[in-house]
C-alpha cells in the first residue's frame, strides 16, 4: 500500500521503504511519550505518517526544483542526516565512552526515566544517573566547543 | 556562573522547570544574547543526540528486515507490523503495548519467528516501572456512538461515491496468531484512498472490502429461538484469534480471497451438545462490505460500512468511533459488525457488536447486540 501510494505520487520503491522505516522510528519515538495514545490501527497510523512525510518531501522537492519530475534523486526524509551541526554532534557522541553514549541516547532519544537508566546501566540510583547524564552532556558540549566556534556550530 | 547557566538550560530541555520558571527563563533568553546562544547550542546538541538515535534505529530496522524478513515480504504492512513488534519486544517499556490487539498479534508472530534470535540491539529488561497510557480504544467517544444512518443509495449515487484519484489499492493481509500459524487464514482486501468525492473535505484513511465470516449454527428443527435461549456455547477456540493467520511458510504473503477460510480446530464440550454444534466456515460467494475509516474536518473519526448491492445499498455510519480490526460475521443470514471487546463501549456494558440492518431507506438508531448467544458465537 505504501509502495503503491508513493510510486503513484512521483516516488520510487526505495522512497517507500525509506519512508516506512522513518515512520517506524517516528512511531517508536511517539510511543515512548508518556501521553501517547494510539487510536488507530498501527497500519493506519503508519500510513498517515508516511503520507505526511511524503507530502512534505514533495513540497520540498517542488520548492527546490519547481517540478516533481525528478529522476535519480535520492529520498530526503525526516531523518535528514545532511545537517552539518547534527553530524558533528553524532560524530562526537560516537567518540564518547559507551556509558555516556548510552545514557544520552536512552534519555534523549528513547525517553527512559532516570530510574530505568540507572538500572540498565547498573548505576546506584536515579540521582547518580542524572548526575552522570548531566556530566556527559556537558562533556559533549565542551568537546564540540573546543573544536568548533559556537557560531559555526549553530545552524 | 557558566555552570549555573548550563544547569538551568539543561533543566529547561529536560522539562524539569515549573511553568513559572519557564516563563522567567524565556524572559532571560530574550534579554541575554549570550545565554540565548548557549541555550541554542545545547538545543542543537540534544537534537543531534536524537538524530543519532533515529538514524541508528532506522539502520537497525533496515538491517533486520533485510536479513530476516525482506525476502519473504511482499506486504509492507506485515513488514511494518513485524518491525514494530520486534522493536516493541526489544524494549521492555513497551510491553504494555502488547495488551493491545494488533501489536500483540504481530508480536506473537515475531516471537515465534525470532525465538532464537539474539539480535536485539537495544537493552532489554524484564520489568518496567515505566508506564504508557496507550489505549486500544475509539477516540472522541461520545454518546452519539450508536447513531445509525441507513440511506438508500440510488444507483447513480454510487458513481458520486467513487473514490477520487489518485487511488491506491493493494491487498492488505493482517495476520493474527493463535499459536498455530497454519490453523486458519482470512484475507481482507484493502485499499487506502486520498479522498472521497462525495465528502472530499474528509480524510479517508483506510478503505477495506471485508468478507464476512459465516458462522453456521445448525439448529434443531422448528427451534428457531434456540439462539435466544441457549446460554452457553462453549466453543473452545476463539474465532477472532484464528481469523487472520497465514500458513507459516507464507508469512507476509496475502492469501488469495478465494482461499480465505477460517477453521475451528478444537472445541470444549457444549452445554447442550444435542442442540447446537457450531461449525464455522467462510462464505466465498458473498457480497463484500466496504468499510472506511475516515476523519472529518475536526479530526473526529468515524466508520462507514456499506453493502454494495445494486441498485440500493445499505450505508451504516458509526459516528465518533474508531474500531480496530473490524470484522463482519454472518449468522443465519444476518450480518454483524464486530469492533472488538475493548472499545469505549466496554465501560458501558456494550458488546462491541452491532447488527447490520437489512432494511434500506430509513434512518434509525441501533444498539449493540445484547444476545449472549450471538456474542458468544462471534467472540468464541
Amino acid at each position: 500500500m505504501v509502495r503503491k501510494y508513493i510510486m503513484e505520487n512521483s516516488g520510487t520503491s526505495d522512497d517507500a521503504e525509506d519512508l516506512l522505516q522513518d515512520a517506524l522510528v517516528i512511531l517508536w519515538q511517539n510511543a515512548r511519550k508518556p501521553n501517547f495514545e494510539l487510536h488507530a490501527k498501527i497500519s493506519t497510523y503508519l500510513f498517515a505518517i508516511v503520507r505526511n512525510q511524503w507530502l512534505k518531501n514533495l513540497e520540498k522537492r517542488k520548492r527546490e526544483n519547481g517540478s516533481l519530475e525528478i529522476a535519480g534523486e535520492g529520498p530526503s526524509t525526516f531523518l535528514d542526516d545532511s545537517r552539518m551541526d547534527l553530524k558533528i554532534v553524532r560524530d562526537h557522541l560516537n567518540d564518547m565512552g559507551e556509558l555516556c553514549r548510552k545514557i544520552l541516547l536512552m534519555y534523549y532519544f528513547d525517553g527512559f526515566d532516570m530510574q530505568t537508566i540507572a538500572e540498565a546501566n547498573e548505576l546506584a540510583n536515579a540521582n547518580t544517573a542524572k548526575s552522570k547524564k548531566y556530566q556527559c552532556l556537558k562533556d559533549l558540549g565542551n568537546t564540540i566547543k573546543s573544536k568548533y566556534h559556537k557560531n559555526d556550530f549553530l545552524s | 556562573m557558566m555552570n549555573e547557566i548550563d544547569e538551568r538550560i539543561i533543566r529547561y530541555y529536560d522539562h524539569e522547570m515549573s511553568e513559572t520558571e519557564v516563563k522567567d527563563f524565556h524572559a532571560v533568553l530574550e534579554g541575554n544574547s549570550e545565554i540565548k546562544s548557549q541555550w541554542e547550542f545545547y538545543g542543537n546538541i540534544i537534537e543531534g543526540i536524537k538524530s543519532e538515535g533515529g538514524l541508528e534505529l532506522k539502520e537497525y530496522i533496515k538491517e533486520h528486515v533485510k536479513t530476516e524478513e525482506i525476502e519473504e515480504q511482499s506486504n509492507l504492512w506485515m513488514y511494518a507490523a513485524a518491525s514494530v513488534a520486534f522493536l516493541m519486544l526489544s524494549y521492555f517499556a513497551i510491553y504494555s503495548y502488547l495488551e493491545t490487539g494488533n501489536i500483540k498479534e504481530a508480536a506473537e508472530i515475531i516471537t515465534l519467528k525470532d525465538k532464537k534470535s539474539d539480535k536485539f540491539k537495544f537493552w532489554k529488561k524484564d520489568q518496567s516501572k515505566y508506564s504508557l497510557t496507550i489505549k486500544d480504544s475509539a477516540r472522541f467517544y461520545k454518546d452519539s456512538l450508536l447513531a445509525l444512518e441507513i440511506a438508500r443509495m440510488e444507483s447513480d449515487s454510487s458513481a458520486k461515491d467513487e473514490i477520487s484519484s489518485p487511488e491506491m489499492s493493494a491487498d492488505v493481509a493482517m495476520y493474527e496468531n493463535d499459536g498455530n500459524l497454519e490453523s486458519a487464514e482470512i484475507t481482507l482486501e484493502g485499499k487506502a484512498v486520498s479522498s472521497i468525492a462525495r465528502r472530499d473535505e474528509f480524510m479517508v484513511l483506510t478503505q477495506v472490502n471485508v468478507i464476512p465470516i459465516k458462522l453456521s449454527v445448525p439448529i434443531n428443527a422448528n427451534d428457531k429461538d434456540v439462539l435466544e435461549s441457549v446460554q452457553t456455547m462453549g466453543i473452545g477456540t476463539r474465532l477472532s484469534k484464528s481469523r487472520i493467520s497465514p500458513p507459516k511458510k507464507e508469512v507476509g504473503k496475502a492469501p488469495a480471497v478465494s482461499d480465505a477460510e477460517v477453521k475451528i480446530t478444537e472445541s470444549k464440550p457444549v452445554t447442550d451438545s444435542t442442540a447446537i454444534k457450531p461449525k464455522v466456515k467462510s462464505k466465498t460467494n458473498i457480497s463484500r462490505f466496504k468499510l472506511q475509516h475516515y476523519e472529518d474536518e475536526n479530526g473526529t473519526a468515524h466508520i462507514e460500512l456499506k453493502n454494495g448491492t445494486a441498485p440500493a445499498e445499505v450505508q451504516l455510519i458509526l459516528f465518533n468511533i474508531w474500531g480496530d480490526n473490524p470484522l463482519i460475521f454472518e449468522i443465519e443470514g444476518i450480518y454483524y459488525l464486530d469492533l472488538g471487546q475493548n472499545g469505549p463501549w466496554a465501560s458501558k456494558g456494550g458488546s462491541g457488536i452491532w447488527k447490520i440492518p437489512e432494511n434500506k431507506g430509513n434512518y434509525s438508531k441501533i444498539e449493540w447486540v445484547k444476545n449472549k448467544t450471538i456474542i458468544d458465537q462471534i467472540r468464541n
